[in-house]
């Protein structure tokens, strides 16, 4: 590691305290390397000094995203349940529907039977009456 | 009386940690106006830190909503092990470097060598040692401050944020990118050699 190197973990407080004393001679001892160091510490310090920069509000759209993402949520959560409950119900209404259908044809039946039992009758009086 | 502002500062840092306990357990329970207060709270250190990564404000302030509302989203599953803001924190850098690498690779963007050749010229605030005085020098020296952080690759960038601005250590660092402290150690060296290479000459102009 060059001494440019070690000057750039020392900055950063990474090397031993062995190697911190030498890159520190070194800084003394060598013009270019200090000048390097000065720099290097300048633009830490500024950057530490950085200005706070306040926000502009960010509430506003925070919020209004939570709203629709929550309103989303909701209407997922309601799908979830309610088409299990719309099968359901489909096939409830199917089945009722399936037997209405059947008790009606079995009534069905019944009066056409009825029918014809009457009908026949009538005939038979109509024979009897009319040779 | 020593002791009594001794007592009164961890009087109020145990409020206020209560207070933010209480906050998240109540947005958990899906409460907004705590996580109003919590946004409150913390937006100007988020705004801050999502400028200084990615270097625009307009780009700045979408990322920092974008956190917050991803922060909002995933407390459910915070547990509390460590503190809010170093959850904010994690998930705001995050989004500032998704964002700060997707300008970086838009076509559009001004080439990096014109970039930093009109940022280096402009820095007659930044070399002084004066403390900004009013608004307006404040607002200048922020302005340079960027420029010189713009310099950097959005990777390179973060670190140093993070290490200077932010005053994170480096497991701090390596904790919220989700890097090895010998990575983040590698990446401050890098990013501090290029600042060294990029501003050297014309450090030694403004001294001459």
């Amino acid at each position: 590691m060059t001494d440019r190197d070690k000057l750039l973990h020392h900055i950063d407080g990474n090397l031993s305290a062995e190697q911190a004393r030498e890159i520190e001679a070194r800084i003394r001892e060598d013009a270019e390397l200090r000048a390097e160091c000065d720099l290097l510490c300048h633009v830490q310090n500024r950057l530490r000094q950085r200005p706070a920069q306040p926000s502009p509000g960010l509430w506003e759209g925070v919020h209004a995203h939570i709203r629709e993402e929550s309103l989303w949520r909701s209407l997922v959560w309601a799908g979830k349940r309610l088409v299990p409950l719309a099968a359901a119900a489909a096939v409830i209404f199917v089945v009722l529907i399936d037997n209405a259908d059947t008790e009606a044809n079995v009534v069905a039946d019944y009066f056409d039977s009825q029918t014809e039992l009457v009908l026949s009758d009538i005939q038979a009086d109509s024979l009897v009456i009319y040779p | 009386m020593l002791r009594r502002a001794f007592r009164l500062t961890l009087t109020r840092t145990v409020f206020r940690m209560r207070d933010e306990h209480d906050l998240i357990h109540q947005c958990q329970t899906g409460d907004e106006q705590a996580f109003r207060h919590l946004v409150k709270r913390y937006e100007d250190r988020i705004y801050g830190l999502a400028c200084s990564i990615i270097g625009d404000r307009e780009a700045a302030k979408d990322a920092a909503q974008e956190a917050f509302i991803r922060a909002y989203r995933a407390l459910g599953k915070f547990e509390g092990k460590s503190s809010f803001y170093t959850y904010l924190y994690r998930i705001a850098t995050n989004v500032c470097l998704t964002v700060a690498q997707r300008e970086q690779r838009r076509p559009d963007s001004v080439s990096l060598d014109g970039m930093q050749e009109a940022n280096a010229m402009a820095l007659d605030r930044f070399w002084g040692t004066d403390e900004p005085q009013n608004d307006i020098d404040r607002i200048g020296l922020r302005d340079q401050i960027q420029n010189v952080l713009n310099l950097l690759s959005p990777e390179h960038r973060a670190v140093v944020v993070l290490k200077d601005i932010e005053d994170l250590s480096q497991e701090e660092i390596a904790n919220v990118l989700g890097l090895s402290i010998g990575t983040v150690k590698s990446r401050l060296s890098r990013a501090r050699a290029r600042l060294r290479d990029l501003l050297m000459p014309l450090y030694r102009e403004w001294r001459e």
